[in-house]
């Protein structure tokens, strides 16, 4: 059997899977990273053992993300920036700039040569981050998928508030006025968007940006943040796996090297 | 005596517990300054970190030198560089 | 050691209160220093000094001012310790870095405050350090608007003396400081009842200047390739400069720096495939280890602190060759003044140290560390990091306060900033 090059991302909301092997195309998988990551490193080390049999012999494993610490069989740990940057600019397949949209924080990563070489996170808040979309989706009664269709045919009311509490507030005094849930989804995306246009102001955009995280797929998402940013950025479909894809590139250059 | 991960020689001042390193390192016995650990005596200060095998030779050399100790304990304290809480 | 608990309660300390604080750092400290690895034998030293840092040095300044000496307390790398020296007493300096002091300084201060200044409050007012028991004046500098409002705060019951440190570096600053060190003079004569003649003031340089040199020669083993001590404990003997008697601790350091000469003769590192990290920024006030634990156990090693807990201390030295009183001040004020501080303007001095300590000791990339709430090193921040990759120098910026909450975090940034190193 062929060697198996592993990558898991254990993020704060999602985690996700990806094994390389020779000849095959990359496969990706997806589960809620729960309460508990060392339960979840459980999970999908059972799985993989169910479609793989053994994995400790013939496999590399990365793991990366936040909980990346809970994946005791991984034979390396890697910050999610190195392994964004790594999937993101294989995705692509060229030099990039990579703002990554995740449950907890945001991130920015330039990568040039294929390799990080700058990069930001937020700082201890979760205004302009998936958390953010969550919570305002569970205010207004919808889904995350819903808050998003209705966004795109709604007017956005301005949210000011920084912070997340605050602006569940402001959004639930909009309620209270009556404003229709179309407008307020929009004021909502939009707010990220602008929030994560803000983040990244200071730094460097090369002329290819692209999305990755749990809202990479959005083109609506990805059409607002590139008016804000003044520059096109891409929406990726297979985005929410890049910190997982780049986990299991990087495993298959450890053991090459 | 139990098995402890860490042994410690505790003062009544900080001029024995320097009476006591000096004569230690000079003898080539491993002894290290420590804070007093919180379990061991509510009293802040300096201790000296030594080695279980070193106990019953530290007693004898303090008895023969009329070095002052007020008790040599031991204690499953562990020294964890990823904890990250400072105090 | 109960000797401890007569002296504190003698000093009118709030026992109760500094006994949480005395329960919580033996683990901090077994942690951040014992958890190492190959540590020179003569950091023993300063082991000692940090195991019992609220005993030890307290006890001789308690038995100091029992025979009629004078404490000054200080909070500044500006403010000039050989006037204090000169005229027989002691500069000591005042504690400002911890956690535990913060909601102490809460209750005097806005929470959107820099945290060392909220614990330096909190430190005076809770009576949970000596130190402020022990000094006889306080002598502050208004080197940030937070600290020049926060000793309006401070002196109560303690005289609190103001230095006002010019913010420009033009020809008549310089002259505007050695007149600010001229009140300081006088005020140290007054208090102790001791002339600062020229004599004791060239004995008090000499006796500073060594110190900074031997502060120096530690900073200069550390560029060696083999890096023969951790940036952990450097980063206390930095911390402890501020406190200790200034003889003794040069004593002491240069025996350090003599076992830190055969290890490098000997190519020992405690540091072996390790990315070298220059830290700029904000000081670390003990017991702040912080940033040098989560970057010296995330595959970095700290080659060089360009604060006030690191070269801003001991860089440039005072111009031995003044006669006069007048002229030894004049070139006390020099050295001082040379030093860049973010609360100058233009202080694109600081840029070029660091550039320049960058280089000297061969740092992989620069981590520059704000506290929060630190409004000029905050607003710096960005044109030092515009000059450090102008120079081709990797950088990454970080604030951060005295709680542990951000750990995680900041371990992720850190982690993935030497990732891209290697």
């Amino acid at each position: 059997m062929a060697k198996k090059y592993i990558g898991i991302d254990i993020g704060s909301t999602a985690s996700k899977v990806c094994v390389l092997e020779e000849g095959c195309e990359p496969v990706f998988e997806v589960l809620p990273t729960g309460w508990n990551s060392k339960i979840t490193a459980g999970i999908i080390k059972e799985d993989l053992e169910k479609r793989y049999g053994g994995i400790e012999e013939d496999s590399q494993i990365v793991a990366t993300g936040y909980g990346r610490i809970s994946v005791e069989y991984a034979d390396h740990v890697i910050t999610e920036i190195s392994c964004h940057g790594r999937g993101g600019y294989e995705m692509i397949g060229r030099d990039c700039t990579i703002i990554d949209i995740g449950g907890q924080d945001t991130k920015y990563i330039n990568v040039v040569g294929g390799r990080p070489v700058d990069f930001l996170m937020n700082d201890k808040c979760a205004a302009g981050t998936g958390k953010f979309i969550e919570v305002m989706a569970n205010r207004l009664g919808l889904t995350i998928e819903e808050l998003f269709e209705l966004a795109e045919i709604g007017n956005p009311i301005s949210i000011s508030s920084l912070c997340t509490v605050f602006a569940e507030s402001e959004v639930i005094n909009y309620m209270g006025e009556g404003r229709s849930r179309e407008d307020l989804a929009a004021g909502v995306i939009d707010s990220v968007a602008l929030k994560v246009a803000t983040l990244v102001q200071r730094k460097e955009l090369q002329d290819t940006v692209i999305i990755t995280g749990g809202f990479s797929n959005n083109e609506f998402f990805a059409g607002l943040l590139s008016k804000k940013l003044n520059k096109t950025a891409i929406a990726m479909p297979l985005g929410r796996y890049a910190g997982a894809y780049g986990a299991a590139l990087l495993a298959k250059e450890k053991s090459n090297k | 005596m139990a098995e402890f991960l860490h042994y410690y020689v505790l003062f009544q001042n900080h001029t024995d517990a320097t009476a006591m390193y000096r004569t230690l390192k000079s003898s080539g016995i491993y002894a290290q300054i420590s804070p007093t650990p919180r379990e061991l005596s509510v009293c802040c200060g300096v201790s000296l970190l030594i080695h279980g095998e070193d106990v019953e030779k530290i007693r004898e050399i303090s008895a023969e030198k009329g070095l002052n100790y007020l008790s040599i304990d031991g204690l499953n304290n562990t020294f964890d560089n990823t904890r990250h809480r400072y105090g | 050691m109960a000797d401890n608990q007569k002296m504190w309660a003698d000093l009118g300390m709030n026992l109760e209160m500094h006994d949480m604080l005395c329960a919580v750092l033996p683990g901090a400290i077994g942690d951040v220093f014992m958890s190492q690895e190959n540590r020179p034998e003569a950091m023993d030293y300063f082991d000692m000094v940090l195991a019992d840092v609220h005993g030890l040095r307290p006890a001789e300044l308690v038995e100091f001012r029992k025979n009629g000496g004078k404490v000054f307390g200080t909070f500044c790398a500006y403010v000039p310790d050989e006037v204090i020296v000169a005229a027989g007493a002691i500069a000591t300096g005042l504690c400002a870095g911890s956690q535990f002091w913060v909601p102490g300084g809460e209750r005097y201060l806005p929470a959107n405050t820099c945290p060392l200044i909220k614990a330096m409050l909190g430190a005076r007012f809770d009576k949970t350090c000596p130190f402020y028991r022990l000094a006889d004046v306080y002598i502050g500098e208004n080197t940030c608007d937070g600290k020049k409002k926060a000793y309006e705060i401070l002196g109560t019951d303690v005289p609190m003396h103001i230095m006002d440190l010019p913010q420009m570096k033009r020809e008549k600053d310089y002259l505007k400081w050695a007149d600010e060190i001229k009140d300081l003079k006088a005020l140290v004569e007054k208090e102790t009842g001791t002339e600062v003649t020229a004599e004791k003031l060239a004995e008090a340089i000499k006796l500073i200047n060594a110190k900074r040199a031997a502060l120096e020669r530690l900073y200069k083993l550390r560029r060696n390739e083999n890096v023969p001590i951790s940036g952990t404990d450097t980063l206390l003997i930095s911390q402890i400069a501020y406190y200790d008697d200034p003889a003794r601790f040069t004593a002491m350091v240069n025996k350090l720096c003599d076992e830190l000469d055969k290890r490098v003769a000997d190519g020992v590192s405690v540091a072996a495939g390790k990315k070298r990290i220059l830290i700029s920024g904000t000081p670390m006030a003990i017991p702040n280890w912080k940033l040098h634990n989560l970057v010296e156990t995330s595959g970095g090693v700290v080659v060089c602190e360009e604060t006030c807990t690191g070269t801003r201390y001991f860089e440039n030295q005072v111009d031995e060759s003044g006669a006069t009183v007048d002229e030894m001040i004049q070139n006390i004020a020099n050295r001082y003044m040379s030093i860049n501080c973010a609360c100058f303007t233009p202080n694109t001095a600081r840029a070029d140290d660091v550039i320049r300590l960058a280089k000297e000791s061969k740092a992989d990339g620069v981590i520059d560390v704000n506290l929060m709430f630190c409004q000029t090193y905050d607003i710096e921040g960005r044109s030092l990091e515009e000059r450090c990759k102008a120079e081709g120098i990797p950088f990454l910026g970080l604030e951060t306060d005295y709680t542990d909450n951000d750990a995680q975090q900041l371990k992720t940034r850190i982690g993935a900033f030497i990732e891209m190193l290697g």
